[in-house]
């Protein structure tokens, strides 16, 4: 009988980050998850290591809830990095993007990400500009996976 | 709580001393505040040693160096406020009655370890840096800094105009990490590392250590007849915030932390006779013009063009409160477990008249404020 731990799993798509929910093969399902609090006052991007909602201190088990985030936000800042660390390609555009929670318009999740599709100048970037959720597989992990990212690009 | 007092200070020269260690980095420092204070290591009862990248044992190693009395030690790590931390330990060690005297230490070496940050361990196909935007501190200082913009319009001249005055300022101060006189041209041209925050406007890495002697009053009126109270030390980190979990916010720890300090000293922004603040980017300067109250909420921009936080700047404005007279982090350095220690030895010798070409006229109280993203921050308020 085979031990389910000698059973070989074929690579696939792999998310950079918990919260990157990949359903399908085709990437354009992606979405981010997230979690909300009782009363819909915060949400936090998904981890499965998160239990409480800290942003009221409720030590109930069941304080968060699931959810998704919508695919488009609003960018909020940006710096462009032109020095990072040994083997990270650089110019790129940093960006704090607000996405609002599905079924809750007015609660939004800030989201660390690059935002690609436009030239990296200031004169080039607009705050407040919407953008869209597109995840790309960007790299190969050490078992064969695709490694998928989030980014944003401009609408 | 009883009333804590600034017995003696002492830093080395901030810069990049390979041939040394941690310990006896600290060892110099101890020396020179015990020296300061008119005191010996065998009177010091409790010892409070702050370094980040090290954190264990880095105490009890200074005391291996410089004598081993036995004294209770404590180690403390909160990022870039770990230094001032480590005094708040020892301020509270007098202050609860415990201990007569008390000695903070904070040292840290760096040397040329970039970027203040680093990419952890694992498959390197799951670094995020780079393919998720970036937490290096430059980039994440340099959206601080963008979010000033987009709120107040606020310019990255002005931003980089701090880095000509703290460098301008640390011209003063031997114990600078860096003695280089810049244009605005001079930073504004300079490689951009992560925009708006230019080569220049990014305080160095560095080696470095910072020491002060605490005292309670009834020791303290044996040492000086002008004695230096520690009138406020207030600790906060983060409260609940939006976007705090995916983008720090280093304000609202700030004002928090000011407001709760002018409180306990009864003091205002209007008393204050410098500040050395956290100027670890240049942009980071300017929000905290505003965080302690310096400037009025989204007129950071403004106190730069007025040069009111500039040596040079108007004496008769009643606003005028020069900020880093020491050259800041962004020119004395910024080795990370020293500077929350090193700002109260500027403040304190602000306020003994020993500042040489950068002392303030008339000063009564002063202000040292760091923070460490994660999040700390202290402010301490020392009075004459």
């Amino acid at each position: 009988m085979a031990d389910a731990t000698e059973q070989k799993i074929e690579p696939g798509q792999r998310p950079i980050v918990d919260y990157l929910e990949l359903p399908s093969n085709d990437l354009s399902d992606a979405y981010i998850k997230a979690l909300v609090n009782k009363d819909g006052s915060a949400a936090f991007l998904y981890s499965p290591t998160r239990r409480f909602d800290s942003s009221t201190g409720d030590l109930d088990p069941d304080s968060l809830q699931p959810a998704r985030l919508e695919n488009e936000g609003e960018l909020w800042v940006y710096t462009i990095v032109h020095q990072s660390f040994p083997g990270v390609e650089t110019p790129f555009i940093g960006a704090i993007v607000d996405v609002p929670v599905q079924g809750h318009p007015d609660l939004k999740v800030a989201v660390r990400a690059n935002l690609v599709g436009v030239e990296p100048e200031p004169a080039k970037i607009e705050l407040g500009m919407k953008v869209r959720l597109r995840a790309r597989a960007a790299r190969k992990d050490k078992e064969g996976n695709d490694v998928v990212i989030p980014e944003f690009v401009p609408i | 709580m009883e009333d804590v007092f600034v017995a003696g200070v002492g830093m080395i020269k901030f810069g990049r001393y390979p041939e040394e260690t941690v310990a006896s980095l600290g060892a110099q420092a101890v020396k020179l505040a015990l020296d300061d204070a008119g005191t010996q290591l065998t009177d010091v009862e409790m010892m409070a040693a702050g370094n980040l990248y090290r954190t264990n044992m880095v105490g009890q190693d200074i005391l291996k160096e410089i004598g081993l009395t036995g004294i209770p030690v404590y180690n403390v790590a909160n990022a870039c406020a770990t230094g001032a931390t480590a005094l708040r330990e020892a301020y509270f060690a007098v202050a609860s009655g415990a201990y007569d005297i008390a000695l903070a230490v904070g040292v840290e070496q760096m040397g040329k370890k970039g970027l203040l940050g680093g990419t952890g361990g694992g498959d390197p196909a799951y670094i995020t840096e780079g393919v998720m935007g970036t937490g290096t501190m430059p980039g994440v200082f340099g959206m601080a800094g963008m979010e000033h913009m987009r709120k107040y319009g606020t310019t990255q001249a002005q931003f980089a105009q701090i880095s000509v005055k703290n460098h301008e300022h640390a011209m003063g101060n031997p114990l600078s990490q860096y003695h280089v006189q810049l244009s605005l041209e001079d930073v504004l041209n300079s490689r951009t590392v992560a925009y708006p925050n230019t080569l220049y406007m990014c305080c160095p890495t560095g080696d470095g250590a910072a020491a002060a002697v605490l005292m309670n009053k009834d020791k303290i009126k044996q040492y000086t007849r002008e004695p230096i109270k520690i009138a406020a030390s207030a600790l906060t980190t983060d409260p609940y915030t939006p976007r705090d979990l995916t983008f720090p916010d280093i304000n609202t720890m700030t004002r928090n932390a000011a407001e709760i300090a002018y409180e306990q000293a009864g003091l205002g922004p209007e008393d204050i006779g410098s500040v050395e603040l956290h100027d670890c980017f240049a942009t980071a300067e300017l929000l905290h013009y505003e965080n302690l109250m310096l400037a009025p909420e989204g007129e950071g921009g403004r106190f730069v063009d007025e040069k009111l936080t500039d040596l040079s700047g108007p004496q008769g404005d009643k606003r005028w409160t020069p900020v880093n007279t020491s050259g800041g982090l962004l020119s004395k350095g910024h080795p990370l477990g020293a500077t929350g220690v090193a700002n109260v030895c500027e403040i304190t010798w602000q306020l003994r008249g020993q500042a040489g070409d950068r002392q303030v006229p008339n000063y009564k109280a002063g202000m040292a404020h760091v923070i460490g993203l994660g999040s700390a921050c202290t402010v301490h308020i020392l009075t004459k």
